[in-house]
C-alpha cells in the first residue's frame, strides 16, 4: 500500500479526531502487512535453507572471537545432507544427514552421534504459530542491502520483552538463502553474528564434498534413543512452575546417555522462534558436577543440582530466561 | 582447615551460589572454624577491592597496594600458574587463589573454561567479575580444565539434542551447530 497516497486521501477527509483515528488505523493495518511480508520472507528463507544445493563460506563471531567456516548443503532422493566445517583453527566438523548428527571434535577425537529424527517444523511453518509469535515479537522489513556480493533483504525480529533475544536476518532476494544473522541481547548488543562472504548455488554436489576429513577417531558420547522414547503422549513427571511468558511445552522425550544407558528426560519449550531445552538426569557420584551458568554464543545454559537429579536448561535465550525455568522446575506430584 | 575443597565451597558461598543442604553445611562449618572465618573475611576484602567497593573502615593501604599491583599488570595474557609473592604477603594463599581466579575469569568471560588468550584490560576484568562471580582456585587449575572438558562434552551432547528439536533449526538448518564447531576447549 502506498503510504503517501493514503495520507493524501485521509487529508481530504474531515479534519480533527476522525482523521487521526483513521490514519492510525491505516498505519496499524500497513504495519500488520509489513509483518506478514516479513513472515513470508522467513518462510521462504526456511524453505531455501532446506531445499537448495549450495556451498558457502562464512565468518562466525562470538564472545569477541572470529572463526571462518564452510557450509555444504545438498538434497537428493535420500533427503538432506549437510556438512559444517571449521576453516580456521583446529579442524572441527559436523555432518548431518537423515537426522543423524556426527560431530568431529579433534581435541578429544570425539564424536557425538544423533539418532534418526524427524524434528518438528521442518521447514518452518509460520502461519500456524503466527498469532502466538506476534504476541512476543515485532516483525519488520528493513532495507535491501548487499551481503556476500548479493542483494539481501533485511528482516528485524524485535522481542517485546527481555525474556528473548532479537534477530536480524539478511535474506538473498533471488534465492531466499540466509546470508547474515545477528542475535541481539536485552541491551541491544550483538551477541552472535554469522555472515557469509560467498555462496554458490550448484546443480549438483559430489559425495566427496560431503565426506568428513579423514583421521578422526570415534567416541560415541550420547544421544541414542530409548525404545521407550515418548513424545508428548505420555507426560514426563516434571513441571515448570514459573514458565516465562509466551513459552509453551512443545515436546517431551527420553533418550539414553551412551555408555551407561541412563535415561535422560528432555522437555522442549518454545515461543515459536526461540527454543529452550530442559534435561533432567540422575546425579552421579563424581565430583565433576557443577551448578551454575555457561554460554556458547547466543546459547545460554543453567545447571542446577537437585537432591537426586541434575537439571540443565539451555537455549538461544538470555541467561535470565534459562535461570527462571531452571529455578522453577519441580517434580509433579504422583 | 584450609584445603582445596574448603576453598572451593567458600568461594561458592561468597558468591551466593550454594543452596539447600550445601548452604546449611557450609554455614555450620564456617560457624565453628576461626580459620575459615578469617578466609571468609579475606575473600570479601579481595572481592570488594577489585570492584572498588571498600568502605572507610577497611585499611586503605591494603586496598591501594592491591589496586596498584593490579594496575601494574594492565593486561594478563595467560592464566598465571605461580602464586604472586606480593599477594602472599598481603593475605595468604587463599587470597592469591581467588585473585588469580579474577584473572582467569577475565580471560574466560562468561564462556566457561575456554582459555584462548584474549587481552582484557583490568577494568573490564572487574566488570566480568561482577557479572559472573565464579572464583577458580589456582591450585585446581588443571582439574578445572579437565572438568571443563567434561562439562564441554556434556554441553555438546545437550546441544545436539537441543538443536535437533529446536525451532531455530527449522529456520537455519545445520547452522545452529556453529556453537559446537566454534567452541574449542583448552586451546
Amino acid at each position: 500500500m502506498c503510504a503517501s497516497l493514503v495520507i493524501r486521501l485521509v487529508n481530504k477527509m474531515r479534519p480533527g479526531l476522525t482523521r487521526v483515528t483513521l490514519l492510525s488505523l491505516i498505519l496499524t493495518v500497513s504495519a500488520a502487512h509489513a509483518s506478514e511480508d516479513a513472515a513470508s520472507w522467513l518462510e521462504r528463507m526456511s524453505r531455501a535453507a532446506h531445499s537448495l544445493n549450495y556451498i558457502g563460506t562464512f565468518v562466525y563471531m562470538h564472545e569477541g572471537k572470529l572463526e571462518t567456516m564452510q557450509l555444504v548443503h545438498a538434497v537428493d532422493e535420500a533427503g538432506e545432507h549437510e556438512r559444517l566445517l571449521s576453516l580456521s583453527g583446529p579442524h572441527r566438523e559436523v555432518i548431518r544427514e537423515h537426522g543423524q548428527v556426527t560431530c568431529y571434535l579433534p581435541e578429544k577425537d570425539a564424536l557425538v552421534a544423533g539418532h534418526p529424527t524427524t524434528p518438528p517444523g521442518f521447514p518452518l511453518n509460520l502461519p500456524t504459530q503466527w498469532e502466538q509469535l506476534r504476541d512476543v515479537y515485532d516483525f519488520k522489513l528493513l532495507a535491501v542491502s548487499r551481503v556476500a556480493g548479493l542483494q539481501a533483504q533485511q528482516i528485524a525480529i524485535v522481542p517485546r520483552d527481555t525474556l528473548r533475544y532479537g534477530q536480524n536476518y539478511w535474506v538473498a532476494t533471488d534465492s531466499g538463502l540466509l546470508l547474515r544473522a545477528d542475535v541481539i541481547n536485552e541491551q541491544g548488543d550483538v551477541v552472535e553474528q554469522l555472515e557469509f562472504t560467498s555462496v554458490s548455488l550448484l546443480e549438483h554436489i559430489s559425495a566427496q564434498q560431503l565426506q568428513p576429513q579423514a583421521g578422526s577417531r570415534v567416541v560415541d558420547l550420547s544421544v541414542t534413543s530409548l525404545p521407550s522414547e515418548v513424545k508428548t503422549a505420555q507426560p514426563l513427571h516434571w513441571h515448570v512452575a514459573n514458565l516465562p511468558a509466551g513459552f509453551e511445552l512443545e515436546l517431551q522425550r527420553q533418550h539414553a546417555i551412551a555408555g551407561d544407558g541412563v535415561a535422560v528426560d528432555h522437555l522442549v519449550y518454545s515461543d515459536g522462534l526461540a527454543s529452550v531445552s530442559v534435561f533432567i538426569e540422575p546425579r552421579r557420584d563424581s565430583t565433576g558436577e557443577n551448578a551454575g551458568t555457561s554460554r556458547r554464543g547466543s546459547v545460554n545454559a543453567y545447571t542446577r543440582l537437585l537432591p537426586q537429579q541434575r537439571v540443565t536448561v539451555l537455549g538461544e535465550v538470555p541467561p535470565a530466561t534459562v535461570r527462571q525455568i531452571g529455578e522453577s522446575i519441580e517434580p509433579l506430584a504422583p | 582447615m584450609m584445603n582445596d575443597k574448603n576453598r572451593e565451597w567458600l568461594s561458592a558461598l561468597v558468591d551466593g551460589e550454594l543452596q539447600g543442604q550445601e548452604l546449611e553445611h557450609s554455614l555450620n562449618a564456617l560457624r565453628n572454624d576461626s580459620e575459615l572465618q578469617a578466609s571468609w573475611k579475606a575473600y570479601h576484602v579481595v572481592r570488594d577491592t577489585v570492584s572498588s567497593n571498600l568502605d572507610d573502615s577497611v585499611d586503605l593501604q591494603l586496598h591501594q597496594r592491591i589496586s596498584t599491583a593490579l594496575e601494574s599488570e594492565p593486561t594478563i595474557l595467560a592464566p598465571q600458574r605461580r602464586a604472586r609473592p606480593w599477594l602472599k604477603q598481603v593475605a595468604g594463599v587463599a587470597i592469591a587463589a581467588s585473585v588469580t581466579g579474577v584473572a582467569i575469569i577475565g580471560l574466560q568471560g562468561m564462556n566457561g573454561v575456554d582459555s584462548t588468550p584474549v587481552a582484557v584490560p583490568v577494568a573490564q576484568q572487574q566488570e566480568y567479575l561482577r557479572m559472573e562471580p565464579t572464583l577458580v582456585a589456582q591450585g585446581n587449575k588443571d582439574k578445572e580444565i579437565e572438568r571443563a572438558a567434561q562439562n564441554s562434552d556434556a554441553l555438546n551432547a545437550y546441544l545436539v539434542n537441543h538443536n535437533e528439536y529446536s525451532a531455530n533449526s527449522g529456520i537455519q538448518g545445520v547452522l545452529p551447530y556453529v556453537r559446537i564447531v566454534g567452541h574449542k576447549v583448552g586451546q
